[in-house]
């Protein structure tokens, strides 16, 4: 975990900035707040008093109410601020924004914004702990947290693992997450997409990377579809959803590559049949719906953290 | 200081370096009615000691942007010019895309005759090639050359029909002008260097290809065309292997980089996604930076400019990706270079070549360094000095050198004789 460029703050700014130690620490506090759903009251109030504001600049629907709801079972008061970055006032600037933000002292501000670095922007000049909920195709930390805590409740481990993630490698914050957080925990990890979706130098991550579906789905012990953002149609990314998830996608079959109890991961929204066949998404293999659940666990640790909580 | 008042000016003890002549030595340099003089000093001059400063020709700016007229949020004439002769600059070429557009001669002479009423640097503006740099119809470019314009480009709009480009070039050589291509091809481009620093970012890239496209077609319209073209600011090993062969060909080219592209990587990019690093065209890696050294201290490159592009706090208080690009540069030039000649990897004198006669000749400016007769466009620095960015004289602050110490302090800058900065009064009036 960042100790932060604010002194004595704590962010999550990236998992590019965590070693493994921090990383495993985190999975663990997560699993101790996992009880909690389970329980007939949802709450503890260990962030009472608490203000957490969520900042999403960019349109999110799963993310903001999964770091609501977070916040909220830890007692903390939030305050939601949404929009698209066109409908922050014009001519103010995303510093302006965040500093108007920070006179109402919240503990955590939340951010998600289209623009990479968007969050480093504000820890350097924000008096408030930053997490970042997504910033252009930078990062998203909070996600690949969730989906190691996913695979390793699962699996119960993470080192060794052989894990594939196909689709978007180039636009994808959730793509460069997980490879960064997979492989300070000692996973192998391959990305696979066409070359349009492959940005260059991405095995300087520490992956491998083919365009080869079949060889990056061979012995998986976890597949990583992420959505295709039909909008990348207008840049020529790929020609259509026909051709590409005929090359690309996850079905029945392609499945049968990987190992007999891999699983099968998408961060949300699934487009049915264009990159997940509705089989495959629905099938025993699918954790997608773990995956979500494990997000309020791990988003609840991430605050509690950030507020000053438990070492990580 | 009242040497500005004495026709005849004596500086005494400097060690002159003239690229021109190849001059380098401790002499007096004397100068009557604003021009230098051979011989021994007449006894009624005003006589200024200078020893330990280097005198050189003043400083040659290709494309600067003084973000007038249009964007009096950036910078102006007057705080624009104020900060070239601080840093050296006597002569400014400025980039004509502005709003308007410098795409008439009117425009041309107007700017010209604001920047004569600061009596600071010269300014010479740069004639749009196309009328509203829009990349559609071309501009008169006679008459642009009879108000002043000093080359024909539309600065950093690249113009993407190669047809047009041929006629630019076919036009501008009838106008006995230079065309100034910036090296970038449309639809290849991003916020930074397209490699891992950038995929480890998550922000868009400009590959190389970007700039390579861009000079080869440059280099091959020159050839068609016979027109005189400058390629600037390139910033790749690439584009430089491909003017050095246009150049061992006789094709007439000649090209530049920017102070900063020999000193910031990519990589720098990635210690806190600083917008005063977002540049066109981008920082590249290492590999690139030596190129571009290497390439300026064998005459490759022609001319080292400023990459004076200044822009306001707000266009810069955001994200990377969505900051206005561009980094101020007329006061740090010098110390960049130096670094480079503190490095070993360039001499003194080359430093001060590209600086100043280098691109002077590439746009067909006066360029008799300080030969007798020579008009004393000067500039006079301590080399072993060092001097903090600070305080700068730009409106503009975005800068990522700002508060740190570079080598090179400039004492004096003249203008045709005339004493345009002097750093002891600009200091006592700028307290730190």
């Amino acid at each position: 975990m960042s100790t932060g460029l604010t002194p004595g703050r704590r962010h999550l700014l990236g998992l590019a900035e965590m070693d493994a130690a921090s990383i495993i620490q985190l999975l663990d506090l997560a699993e101790s707040f996992g009880d909690i759903a389970g329980r007939a009251v949802k709450k503890v109030p260990v962030l009472r008093g608490r203000t957490v504001c969520n900042l999403f600049l960019e349109a999110s629907t799963r993310t903001r109410a999964s770091f609501e709801l977070a916040a909220k079972r830890l007692s903390a008061d939030t305050l939601n601020l949404s929009g698209g970055s066109s409908s922050v006032v014009k001519g103010e600037t995303l510093l302006d924004t965040a500093r108007n933000l920070a006179a109402y002292q919240p503990d955590i501000i939340v951010l998600r914004h289209a623009d990479a670095g968007a969050p480093h922007l504000l820890a350097r000049h924000i008096n408030a702990s930053i997490v970042n909920a997504g910033d252009g195709a930078h990062e998203h930390p909070t996600q690949g947290l969730l989906d190691l805590l996913t695979i390793r409740r699962r699996l119960r481990r993470i080192e060794g693992l052989k894990v594939a993630i196909i689709g978007d490698i180039a636009h994808s914050r959730v793509a460069r997450s997980n490879i960064i957080g997979l492989h300070a925990l000692g996973a192998h990890v391959t990305v696979c997409g066409p070359p349009t979706m492959l940005p260059m130098g991405v095995t300087a991550l520490g992956c491998t990377a083919t365009t080869d579906r079949a060889e990056a789905v061979a012995d998986a012990d976890v597949v990583m579809m992420l959505r295709i953002q039909k909008e990348r149609l207008s840049e020529e990314l790929f020609p259509s959803d026909a051709e590409y998830s005929a090359v690309y996608g996850l079905d029945p079959t392609v499945l049968k590559g990987a190992k007999p109890d891999c699983l099968v991961m998408h961060p949300g929204p699934i487009n049915r049949g264009v990159e997940l066949h509705p089989d495959v998404a629905d099938g025993p293999q699918s954790v997608i719906l773990e995956q979500v659940s494990a997000g309020i666990a791990v988003r609840m640790a991430v605050l509690y953290h950030c507020a000053g909580g438990a070492a990580a | 200081m009242s040497i500005q008042a004495s026709p005849t000016l004596v500086l005494a003890g400097g060690r002159l370096i003239c690229p021109v002549t190849d001059r380098d030595e401790v002499a007096d340099l004397c100068i009557v009615d604003g021009r230098i003089v051979a011989g021994p000093a007449p006894e009624d001059g005003h006589v200024l000691d200078v020893s330990g400063l280097v005198i050189a020709p003043g400083f040659v700016d290709l494309h600067c942007d003084l973000a007038a007229p249009g964007h009096a949020h950036r910078e102006g004439i007057a705080t624009g010019t104020a900060a070239a002769v601080r840093g050296g600059f006597t002569t400014l070429c400025v980039t004509p895309a502005t709003d308007p557009v410098l795409d008439t001669a009117g425009l041309i002479a107007d700017l010209q005759r604001q920047a004569d009423d600061f009596e600071r640097a010269r300014v010479r503006p740069v004639g749009a090639a196309t009328l509203g740099g829009a990349g559609k119809r071309l501009t008169e470019v006679f008459a642009l050359r009879g108000a002043g314009a000093v080359a024909v480009s539309d600065g950093g709009h690249p113009i993407a029909d190669s047809g047009l480009l041929r006629r630019v070039m076919e036009y501008a050589k009838a106008a006995d002008l230079p065309v100034w291509v910036w090296p970038a091809t449309p639809g290849l481009d991003g916020v930074m260097h397209e490699g891992a620093v950038a995929t480890r970012l998550g922000l868009s890239g400009t590959p190389v290809a970007s700039e390579e496209i861009a000079v080869a077609r440059a280099i091959a319209l020159a050839e068609l065309t016979d027109a005189r073209v400058h390629i600037g600011p390139v910033t790749t090993a690439a584009a430089v292997r491909l003017i050095a062969d246009a150049k061992a060909r006789c094709v007439p080219v000649t090209a530049s980089t920017t102070a900063a592209h020999l000193v910031l990587t990519d990589a720098d990019v990635a210690q806190a996604y600083d917008a005063n690093l977002s540049v066109r065209p981008p920082l590249r890696p290492q590999a690139d930076v030596d190129a571009l050294r290497r390439a300026l201290a064998d005459g490759t490159l022609d001319a080292l400019g400023s990459g004076h592009e200044p822009r306001s706090i707000a266009e810069k208080a955001t994200t990377f990706a969505s900051a206005a690009p561009g980094m101020m540069g007329l006061e740090t030039a010098l110390g960049l270079a130096l670094k480079c000649v503190a490095a070993g990897d360039l001499s003194l004198t080359r430093a001060i070549a590209a600086l100043s006669i280098g691109p002077a000749r590439a746009f067909g400016l006066p360029a008799q360094g300080l030969a007798p007769g020579a008009v004393a466009d000067l500039v006079l620095f301590d080399p072993t000095a060092t001097q903090r960015v600070s305080n700068c004289a730009s409106r503009a602050r975005n800068t990522p050198f700002m508060g740190q110490a570079l080598p090179g302090k400039v004492h004096w800058t003249l203008v045709a004789g005339r004493v345009a900065y002097d750093a002891a009064a600009y200091d006592a009036r700028q307290p730190e």
